[in-house]
């Protein structure tokens, strides 16, 4: 009893229990839980530049081999992504930063073959063990990368087209619900709207600093509203290029890039293939 | 024992014979996974610009779904639903649509289609000897126009200022389709744009640079612009009259936040700490989306150094210093790593690239700085190192190799000999002028914000008493201080790590020192590409108005690149 204990404990017995329960089939937890595909070319790759012109060509070396079946050719493939980032900011603003960001990346073109290379034996490298090639595949000279920043003019109608109908208003709504006195105040100095602003102002003694604190005047309630004339001058002559005008150009930033995801798909005889890592190119 | 011994052999050969019989060939059945209920692909059927998608091209959208059915096509134009397993649309407007396939009205899948108006593409022909060099070499342009249908064409090319025809004769405009050869009166990036109508409809500008190279052989400055490319412009000190020396477009992303870039032997290295730069709560430790790319002078090649994408956000890399084949470099707030320069797409963990040193592992630590004081530019005078540090514990900190501790520790050790230099103020960058035995460092320290430049035994004089540093801060060619943004709001950034002035770099031959300034008093120092000059101690624009972020200089001496 005592050997049997023993070689319990034996490695070598244990091993070939462990064997007998996953080689077959009834007991083939690997099969039950996993899904199993063909068996496709390996391929690598690597390309020569992470970011490349618009019009240009990606240089790129690959290795690939297979131990099923005959190889047939390669393919690349990549899809598309636009990233806009946009920022619009109002610097008339003391007492607070306005500005308004977002950077959006989306898929605009999907996944396509770009580029088909055809398999040659003589591609073979006995210091790799594996085929070998160098070549280049095509990027689209209309993928240039686009830019519309602190213009020194102000076109309302590239405003619309980068940032969409409306947008401008609800800028210009959205700051008015965030401003204080002192931002009307150096608005509409600064915009030589009116040359003082002492009649909408009135001051209280804060007893903690012992200073004044100056806002608009108030109402029988108590409250600091702003005045309906300072309103309306918001309203009707205030237009939305003022708000973002800046000492160098307009205060807004528009950028269009487009990248894209790129592999190399390397097709058996039996039309299976294996592919490489996925590569994000930068197109400028 | 014997019966046991045999009963033990009778055991092994039925589990031998089980394994024989009971199993058989495990090799897994191979699955072919049906295709989803909906699907499809698309690609232009036309023989040529299949690349581009252009409006009026032919495109063929290809249902490959598992699920038989009627497909109905929605194009996402307008235009009226099409019925097939395979179609074609041509799509009259450039723009991005959402293709919609249903099949049996019941289930539908949507992708993405972008169409692209047509454009000139224009390239600069190859001219003899490599370089197009200014009022020298004469370069032409070519360009391709897709035009299918054989519509009439019109051309207008608009040539920058100083554009000769091959003979000299100044050259502002053409209205041929080829408008021949063209010499370039002006250095840096020359921007030849093509106005193009087709059958009288005006198409989208096509626009190329000719990168025109100076005719002497000069340094060439690096900078780093916030959201558009890196940029190059020559360092010609004795240019002739008449000639402008404009930047170059190197075609290459600055990225998020290059606070540094390095140049060394042909490359250089953009170290981009990425978009969240300041304090995040990443608990989880996957916000960092910061890198090192490398860019070959020219910009015609760029590769990943080092990538810290999904990484924890503060391990970004932020400042960086070259020596030997080492790139060293911080992260936000801990210590500073090293990586070969001949690494490529390396990954950046705590394992493969541990700590050179921290924070914790000098004489500093509970004795002059503490947890997490925050890292700013660094590099090496005669042994010794410089770590700028802005929060936490400020100044400049000095050591050598021989100071870093082998363990971390939490204070307790002496301080380095080299001891800590302006203590308690905000350093934000650093360089050291060998030839000149001279010192330049920048602070913002709210009323000492500004430049300066010392001897390294005028930097120990001044310690950590501010108002020392009055003798040595340099000022504007109108008299003025430059002081970089340090209202939180106003600028980038946050207290104790404002971008301030993030980088200076030295040119070797002149001793003028380069930096990037982001003003906080615009109408007194609008903000720029900066100059020390050596020759009248002033600082001076040397490009208004740009938002630089680092600066670097090949002092190799050439005409181009």
């Amino acid at each position: 009893m005592k050997q049997i204990l023993k070689n319990q404990g034996n490695p070598v017995i244990m091993l070939v229990i462990v064997l007998i329960f996953f080689s077959c089939e009834k007991h083939d937890f690997i099969d039950k839980n996993a899904i199993t595909g063909n068996v496709g070319p390996q391929a690598y790759w690597e390309i020569a530049s992470s970011t490349v012109s618009a019009g240009s060509d990606v240089a790129f070396d690959a290795q690939y081999y297979s131990t099923v079946a005959d190889i047939d050719h390669a393919e690349v493939w990549y899809n598309i992504v636009e990233t806009e980032e946009k920022n619009v900011s109002c610097t008339w603003a003391t007492t607070f930063t306005y500005s308004i960001s977002s950077i959006i990346s989306k898929e605009q073109r999907i996944s396509q073959k770009i580029k088909e290379y055809p398999h040659a034996l003589a591609v073979w490298s006995d210091s790799l063990h594996a085929y070998f090639f160098e070549n280049t595949f095509p990027v689209s000279g209309t993928l240039k990368s686009f830019a519309w920043s602190k213009p020194a003019a102000f076109d309302s109608l590239k405003m619309e087209t980068y940032f969409g109908v409306g947008y401008m208003q609800h800028f210009k709504d959205s700051l008015y619900n965030l401003m204080k006195y002192a931002d009307f105040k150096n608005m509409i100095l600064g915009l030589s709207l009116r040359s003082d602003f002492k009649q909408y102002t009135d001051s209280t003694l804060d007893i903690n600093s012992d200073s004044y604190v100056y806002h608009f005047k108030k109402d029988i309630n108590g409250n600091t509203p702003v005045p309906t004339e300072i309103e309306q001058l918001y309203n009707d002559s205030i237009p939305f290029d003022k708000l973002i005008s800046g000492a160098s150009g307009y205060n807004v930033e528009y950028k269009r890039t487009y990248s894209l995801n790129a592999n190399l798909r390397v097709y058996d005889k039996k039309d299976i293939y294996g592919t490489t890592v996925t590569k994000k190119i930068d197109i400028n | 024992m014997k019966t046991i011994t045999q009963l033990t052999q009778y055991l092994l050969i039925i589990l031998l014979g089980y394994f024989t019989y009971g199993c058989f060939d495990n090799i897994p059945d191979i699955e072919n996974l049906p295709s989803p209920d909906v699907n499809f692909t698309y690609e232009v059927s036309d023989d040529t610009y299949t690349l581009d998608y252009y409006v009026g091209a032919t495109v063929k959208f290809q249902s490959i779904s598992g699920m038989d059915g009627d497909c109905v096509w929605d194009f996402g134009d307008g235009t009226p639903t099409v019925t097939g397993k395979e179609v074609t649309h041509k799509y009259a407007a450039a723009g991005s649509f959402s293709v919609k396939l249903t099949i049996n009205g019941l289930k539908h899948s949507t992708k993405p289609i972008m169409i692209k108006d047509i454009v000139p593409i224009m390239s600069v022909d190859s001219v003899a000897g490599g370089i197009c060099e200014v009022l020298t070499t004469p370069v032409s342009i070519s360009v391709e126009l897709p035009n299918p249908e054989n519509l009439a064409e019109e051309y207008l090319w608009l040539f920058p200022a100083g554009t000769t025809d091959e003979a000299g004769n100044p050259v502002s405009t053409s209205t041929l389709a080829d408008p021949g050869k063209l010499k370039f009166g002006h250095v840096g990036s020359q921007t030849v744009r093509l106005q193009v109508k087709l059958a009288g409809r005006s198409l989208e500008e096509g626009k190329v640079n000719v990168q025109v190279a100076y005719n002497q052989d000069v340094p060439t400055l690096y900078y780093a612009v916030k959201g558009g490319n890196i940029m190059a412009l020559k360092l010609a000190t004795n240019k002739p009259a008449g000639m402008n020396i404009y930047p170059y477009d190197m075609g290459v992303s600055s990225g998020k936040h290059p606070l540094n870039i390095l140049f060394n032997d042909a490359s250089l290295y953009i170290l981009d700490c990425g978009q969240q730069f300041t304090f995040v709560d990443d608990a989880s430790g996957i916000m960092g989306d910061g890198r090192i790319m490398i860019m070959s002078k020219d910009g015609a090649k760029v590769e990943t150094m080092l990538s810290n994408i999904g990484g924890p956000a503060f391990n970004d890399p932020f400042y960086g210093y070259i020596e030997g084949k080492y790139l060293y470099f911080t992260d936000r707030n801990t210590g500073i790593k090293t990586i070969e320069l001949k690494d490529r797409n390396r990954i950046h963990t705590p394992a493969e690239f541990p700590f050179k040193v921290q924070n914790a592992t000098l004489g500093y630590y509970a004795n002059g700085w503490s947890y997490g004081a925050m890292n700013a530019c660094f590099t090496k005078v005669d042994g010794v190192w410089y770590w700028c540090k802005t929060f936490n514990g400020n100044g400049i900190y000095r050591f050598t190799d021989g100071d870093i501790l082998p363990t971390a520790i939490t204070g307790g050790q002496p301080a380095p000999a080299s001891g800590i230099a302006l203590s308690g103020m905000s350093p934000k960058s650093l360089v050291w002028d060998s030839k000149k035995q001279m010192f330049y460092f920048s602070v913002y320290d709210t009323g000492y914000e500004g430049f300066y430049r010392c001897r390294l035994d005028q930097l120990n004089e001044i310690g950590g008493t501010k108002s020392n540093l009055a003798p040595y801060k340099i000022l504007t060619t109108t008299g003025k201080t430059v002081t970089p943004i340090t209202d939180t709001g106003k600028g980038e950034g946050s207290s104790g790590e404002f971008i301030g002035i993030c980088q200076m770099a030295l040119d070797e031959a002149t001793g003028d020192i380069y930096f990037g300034l982001r003003s906080a008093f615009p109408n007194e120092v609008k903000s720029g590409l900066m100059r020390y000059n050596s020759s009248t101690n002033k600082i001076e624009h040397v490009i208004e108005g740009v938002e630089v972020y680092g600066v670097a200089i090949n002092n190799g001496k050439s005409k181009l690149f």
